[in-house]
């Protein structure tokens, strides 16, 4: 039995901490990337790559949105498409309004465990955003990994986000960077190898073997493919990390949401291994409906 | 124990139904009740609690001190759901709202005798092991009273003008109440062959044919002493001058057919059969979480709960028992 | 307030309906009137201007050619458009779902046969506009209304509930009405807002909030037919307050 007369009474886990919004800047259509000053020390040095906070809108509600980024100056990046309830409400709000932050919640990229490592990332449509802060990670200790790769496909090339980072990508000489749409529409853009295809057609041009750890971010539909197509290149599963996406709402384990087949994704996700989910009901990514 | 604080025990609501209700004397008291519509659980995880306020400059935390109070006549498998409740609420980050309320209740438990829906004896949650203060078993004439906690004893030590000590006579009694109840329940099995029974038998037909009359009402979960899950709710307001918001914390139910859905449509659990499955398989077999175990505790709210007639669980147990040869778990 | 210093524009009309939604509004005006502006409600005032809405909120349903014309004229000098209540959400029950008759026939039979009076079928707001929040009962729930508004003035979508009528029935701990007294309760596919007010009072829910999101009516019926009930009843019953064609159709009895 827990003794529940043995710890104080402490402050609710569930309110959420004021934070201002420092800037928005349109990415692309319905695409807004929010910049949001974090004061909490103590909240903003336990932030990892690939993990999410509750981003609330007073009396709109809250909406689970992973970090893009840790900039300088407490700053927190949040990639977020206009897509729901919350998130309409969040492109309401101007630089100077305030919103409010609960985490950060899961677990994040194992970065620790991709360090000497080859490492190959693939981003699908607006998963780019949160594969965008594990690459911020890596370059920022460039040293201590090994090959990079980096693929990210999407529907619509108008839909591209991070345009002008990936042409500064694209440039760099450590590391191998892909782009592709299924459909080129909107503006065209310059300097930036745009392929006409699927993700997995740029995998067939990317090099790499069995020897790397991969990273995925994207939409269910694309976790199938990409996943046969790595499997078939040698990747181990316990080296195949996917960010899944739920319906996530308390962020502590507590309110049921998230559970895949009685796994929560916000504690030990949204990121499992490829070996994690083959044990694992619910997995939709990999497996359909009902294993 | 209304020196203690505010009583609250089952009233009878209607032709077939009980519930908690805060009572003024004894005769207020259904003792024949052998199972409330809702469980204990709404005094410490309300149906409905604005958690956070918002009055457009600052977010505030809802603090609510509750006074004392007790509840009267919390059977053996409701007690044992709080146990359940507690592991989820009070692990950490620990829910202070729900262990404000915990802290402020002493929990009166009350013996009763199974009818033919109860397993809770299968379940392994029969007995009154802990998670109570007083407990008290009818002996016809009178009570056999178990004191667990320091605020048990003060409730006894308050109305010592009704209470004589145990004698011999007194404890064999009290031992052959609880080994003729054990007599009474109807359906029994092995509770540990569960988890492996879940998942054996994860793709059998039972599921599509229970499925199929699954109203998605959410019936089952309401009742349920273990279920915990919860949706929270912004909603503004015009209370004030300022403009103010406020965030509700409702219960929620996995039946529901947005449960598992996330902006933008996706729905993990599209159909009926997804969700009973899920729902079947955390009662049956446990989330892989904080519980570990089976959450349910044989109380057979939902059984009687169910419009639909799908929520016989010790039946639907059974049945794949036999259908996945685990014969030998059919006690 | 706007930026400007003026208080938010709302419109409350009325097309084919009882005006139970705008009687709901009219009772709760005082609540939200320092908040906002009535620049139309002729329910209530006499001096009336459309134009340059912020928030409209329209009761009934389309059922006369003039509906249409009133109907466009909102759309297109407001902002938010609010369908109140299951006129102006699902057609209620002077839409076909419930309805055996043809317009015509019953045109006919109320003003005879040479009336000058034309009908139309009857259909909820979206047949014909963009509605942006569409929220139901008959009558709408006061609490839902002001959430709605409340909402709308922060240019924010509100949430409204739609699990049923069940969720609200059990939190109350009523008995249920279903079980224990055999009534055609359809708490189960109903959408929740009215607080579980019919199996408060021991009657059965007759749907007057239409149906609740996926509502599962191949089993309701199956469980109504069970305790027999015809099915014949049973589907008008659930048709009554109107239910969109597209969530009928799934029905296994009527395919």
């Amino acid at each position: 039995m827990i003794d529940f007369n043995a710890t104080k009474c402490g402050a609710s886990p569930f309110l959420p901490q004021k934070c201002m919004i420092r800037a928005i800047t349109k990415l692309a259509q319905d695409n807004y990337l929010f910049e949001v000053q974090l004061d909490n020390k103590e909240m903003f040095a336990n932030c990892k790559a690939g993990q999410f906070f509750q981003v609330y809108v007073p009396g709109s509600g809250e909406a689970p949105i992973s970090i893009s980024a840790l900039s300088r100056k407490n700053c927190l990046e949040f990639c977020v498409r206009k897509i729901g309830r919350v998130t309409s409400a969040l492109f309401q709000t101007k630089p100077g309004d305030w919103i409010g932050l609960r985490g950060p919640y899961g677990n994040g990229f194992p970065i620790e465990r991709m360090e000497g490592k080859n490492i190959i990332m693939v981003a699908g449509g607006l998963g780019v955003a949160p594969l965008r802060s594990l690459w911020h990670s890596i370059l920022d200790d460039r040293a201590k990994f090994g090959k990079i790769v980096l693929i990210y496909g999407m529907k619509h090339s108008q839909d591209l986000l991070f345009r002008n980072e990936f042409r500064q990508l694209i440039q760099r000489h450590d590391m191998e960077v892909f782009v592709a749409a299924e459909e080129i529409n909107g503006p065209s853009i310059a300097a930036l190898d745009f392929q006409i295809g699927r993700v997995t057609d740029l995998l067939n041009l990317a090099h790499f073997d069995q020897e790397y750890v991969a990273a995925l971010c994207g939409p269910p539909v694309m976790y199938r493919f990409v996943v046969d197509e790595l499997k078939k290149r040698g990747l181990h599963d316990q080296n195949i990390f996917l960010s899944l996406e739920r319906h996530m709402k308390c962020g502590m384990g507590k309110c049921g949401h998230c559970s895949i087949g009685g796994h929560f994704a916000c504690l030990e996700g949204p990121v499992f291994s490829l070996a994690q989910l083959n044990f694992m009901k619910e997995v939709v990514e990999c497996h359909g409906p009902s294993l | 124990m209304q020196t203690t604080g505010k009583v609250y025990a089952p009233v009878k609501v209607s032709d077939l139904s009980y519930s908690f209700k805060a009572v003024e004397t004894h005769s207020d008291i259904a003792f024949e009740a052998l199972r409330t519509i809702l469980p204990p659980k709404k005094f410490f995880f309300p149906q409905e609690e604005t958690i956070v306020m918002c009055d457009g400059d600052q977010i505030s935390e809802v603090v609510e001190v509750p006074t004392p109070f007790v509840v009267f006549g919390v059977h053996p498998c409701d007690l044992a759901g709080l146990l359940a409740l507690d592991k989820i609420f009070l692990s950490a980050p620990l829910d202070s709202h729900y262990q404000r309320r915990r802290r402020a209740a002493v929990i009166v438990g009350l013996s009763c005798l199974p009818d033919k829906h109860c397993f809770c004896r299968s379940m392994g949650t029969d007995t009154p092991n802990k998670g109570y203060d007083l407990f008290l078993t009818d002996l016809g004439e009178e009570f056999y009273v178990q004191i667990k906690s320091q605020a048990g004893l003060e409730v006894i030590q308050a109305c010592s003008t009704f209470v004589q000590s145990v004698n011999n006579d007194d404890n064999d009694s009290y031992k052959d109440f609880w080994s003729e109840r054990d007599k009474l329940f109807e359906r029994t099995f092995d509770s540990s062959k569960l988890p492996n029974l879940m998942d054996m038998g994860w793709n059998d037909p039972v599921w599509d044919q229970l499925a199929e009359r699954c109203l998605s009402c959410g019936n089952c979960t309401p009742v349920c002493p273990t279920c915990y899950c919860f949706d929270m709710v912004d909603v503004a307001m015009f209370n004030t001058q300022k403009m103010e918001a406020k965030r509700d914390r409702v219960w929620d139910s996995c039946q529901f057919s947005g449960f598992a859905a996330v902006a933008g449509g996706e729905n993990f659990r599209p159909g009926p059969i997804d969700r009973l499955k899920f729902w079947y398989r955390h009662k049956l077999h446990g989330f892989d979480d904080a519980i570990e175990i089976p959450s349910c505790v044989g109380c057979g709210r939902c059984t009687v709960s169910c419009p639909a007639g799908i929520d016989d669980l010790p039946g639907v147990v059974l049945t794949l028992l036999q259908k996945t040869n685990m014969k030998d778990a059919v006690q | 307030m706007k930026s400007d210093g003026t208080l938010p524009k709302i419109a409350v009309h009325g097309l084919t309906g009882c005006a139970g939604e705008l009687l709901v509004i009219l009772e709760n005006l005082g609540t939200v009137l320092p908040y906002v502006q009535v620049a139309s409600f002729p329910f209530a005032q006499s001096k009336n201007d459309i134009k340059d809405v912020d928030i409209a909120f329209v009761e009934g349903s389309v059922s006369q050619e003039h509906d249409i014309e009133v109907l466009n004229k909102i759309r297109s000098h407001s902002k938010w458009l609010v369908a109140v209540g299951n006129c102006a959400v699902h057609g209620c029950v002077q839409s076909s779902t419930c309805a055996k008759f043809t317009p015509q026939e019953m045109v006919e039979s109320v003003y005879g046969k040479d009336s000058a009076i034309k009908a139309l079928e009857a259909k909820p707001l979206s047949s014909y506009v963009e509605v942006d929040v569409s929220l139901s009962g008959c009558p709408i729930d006061k609490n839902q209304f002001l959430a709605v508004l409340a909402s709308l003035l922060k240019d924010h979508l509100p949430y409204i509930i739609e699990r049923p009528v069940c969720l609200e029935c059990k939190m109350r701990e009523n008995g249920c009405v279903l079980i224990e007294k055999n009534l055609p309760c359809l708490g189960p596919v109903t959408a929740a807002g009215c607080g579980a007010l019919c199996p408060s009072f021991d009657a059965a829910c007759y749907g007057c909030f239409g149906p609740c999101k996926d509502p599962q009516l191949d089993a309701m019926t199956l469980i109504l037919q069970e305790k027999g009930y015809n099915l014949s009843d049973v589907l008008v019953r659930l048709g009554t307050f109107g239910i969109p064609e597209a969530v009928l159709s799934n029905l296994d009895v009527r395919r």
